[in-house]
């Protein structure tokens, strides 16, 4: 197991924390520390109920992943740091920008941070100013697909999704790009909040790690290039998008 | 036929007052074809409503609707008497007045890329907090003042029905149908306080979400 002495994590309890740090393992990767938010009140979203994620655990491969890689739904993250040994802080905050998480951040030595917070929080100019960088995986392929729920967006305009690793900058989806991928579209289009979504990030965030681990940085390039960024999709179009992936 | 005060179509997002607690959307739930079944039915029912009161419009209101409509675009004079843009930078404006200037500009022969870069403009203001002020300050940098004035819904919708593509536009049919939410929800929720211009108004964005919900969905759409 490969410690990156210089990486930590940002998490909170959900199925994309759970894939990142899951696959991490499953490549012998390892963070150098972990600082864990409460996840209060709004755990349990409606596209992310438990008895849904329980009931996709056949699907777990929709991602077509390029290993053998399955993730495992059951078991959380303190059950995963655990088992690999991994040190971790609990951060009483499901505020990324509050004072308890720019103080977790600031009694760390990790220059490097690999994000998963709360759906939809946006990192405000305090956090991004405290001397670290904060690695985000993003379910759109940027400049094309900036904004929200680019997975939707994509496959109704293209038929195939895509993930962008950059790091995150004030204006959103505009940070340095370290890489991107593209994925075929989902075997299962319900599963795409809750299981595709993590799946592809947590493949990408892999090639990213193991390329850091190699070269021992992380190569970025900016990205000037304007796009019309895309809004929470409409439950219309998203409806749109599922039912039509059935007729074919 | 619905009635001018419908009963809730079962479409749970124009059930309640929109321009009070606005949608929010994120993580929706998968409802299946049942979903779509009910959003038909909530805009057949608008689109009935909405058709009931134009009858009461009036001769001038119908000669603008028909230029907007395109039927006589360029036969009607009623230029704005501010140009969209020198609205659009004063230090505050009222969005009613931005809109009745795009209006205005639109029934005419000449639409530019000015016009639809500011209906973008509003687009975004709106996406963002999925609610229209009645002021803003200059460049749409922030809203201000009560939101809830009907008649911005009915504009801004008209304008995104007339700004869309015949391709497929998935940045504004996305914003069109949140604002017909809101239309849907005045109807339903605030007893219908649209004017019948504002109901033709109305109309035009619904006939543009049908067909472009046409194009994306083929025979599941109303």
């Amino acid at each position: 197991m490969s410690v990156l002495s210089d990486v930590g994590m940002l998490l909170i309890a959900n199925n994309r924390s759970r894939a990142y740090l899951q696959r991490m393992l499953h490549h012998g990767l390892r963070p150098s520390h972990v600082l864990l938010l409460t996840n209060e009140g709004d755990a349990v979203l409606p596209g992310q109920k438990p008895s849904d994620v329980a009931d996709a655990g056949s699907s777990a491969d929709v991602a077509k992943p390029s290993t053998e890689f399955k993730l495992n739904e059951a078991e959380t993250l303190q059950q995963s740091m655990e088992r690999a040994g991994i040190a971790w802080t609990v951060v009483a905050s499901s505020d990324i920008n509050s004072e308890t998480v720019i103080s977790a951040l600031n009694n760390r030595n990790e220059s490097t941070w690999i994000y998963s917070g709360p759906g939809g929080a946006i990192l405000k100019k305090k956090l991004l100013s405290i001397g670290k960088r904060f690695l985000h995986i993003h379910p759109g392929l940027v400049p094309k697909y900036r904004g929200s729920t680019t997975i939707y967006y994509s496959l109704l305009n293209e038929g195939k999704a895509g993930a962008s690793a950059f790091f995150i900058s004030p204006e959103i989806d505009h940070g340095a790009v370290i890489a991107t991928r593209e994925f075929p579209p989902p075997q299962d289009y319900e599963t795409i909040d809750y299981l595709y979504d993590p799946l592809i990030r947590s493949e990408l965030l892999v090639d990213v790690l193991l390329s850091y681990k190699n070269k021992g940085s992380f190569e970025s390039r900016e990205q000037n290039e304007p796009s019309d960024p895309y809004y929470i999709i409409h439950p219309v179009l998203k409806h749109v998008c599922i039912l039509n992936s059935k007729k074919k | 036929m619905a009635s001018a005060n419908s009963e809730p179509s079962g479409y749970e997002y124009s059930a309640r007052d929109l321009l009070v607690e606005p949608n929010h959307y994120m993580y929706s739930k998968y409802g299946g074809e049942k979903f779509l079944q009910l959003y038909r039915k909530d805009r057949e029912e608008l689109w009935t409503i909405l058709l009931q009161k134009i009858s009461a419009c009036t001769e001038k209101d119908v000669e603008l609707l028909a230029a907007l409509k395109g039927a006589n675009a360029g036969s009607t004079t009623i230029a704005p008497k501010v140009a969209p843009v020198t609205i659009l930078h004063q230090p505050k404006f009222s969005m009613q007045e931005l809109l009745d200037a795009l209006l205005a500009s639109y029934s005419g022969p000449k639409k530019n890329k000015e016009l639809e870069g500011i209906v973008e403009k509003i687009r975004r203001a709106f996406e963002a907090k999925r609610l229209l002020f009645a002021e803003y300050e200059s460049g749409l940098k922030k809203g201000s003042g009560q939101t809830g004035t009907e008649p911005l819904y009915a504009a801004f919708s008209a304008l995104l029905g007339m700004t869309m593509r015949s391709d497929k536009n998935l940045h504004v049919i996305n914003a069109l149908l949140k604002v017909n939410d809101c239309i849907s929800s005045i109807v339903r929720v605030r007893s219908n306080l649209l004017t019948p211009y504002a109901c033709g108004l109305a109309l035009i964005g619904l006939t543009a979400e049908i067909t472009q919900m046409r194009t994306l969905a083929g025979g599941k759409m109303p």
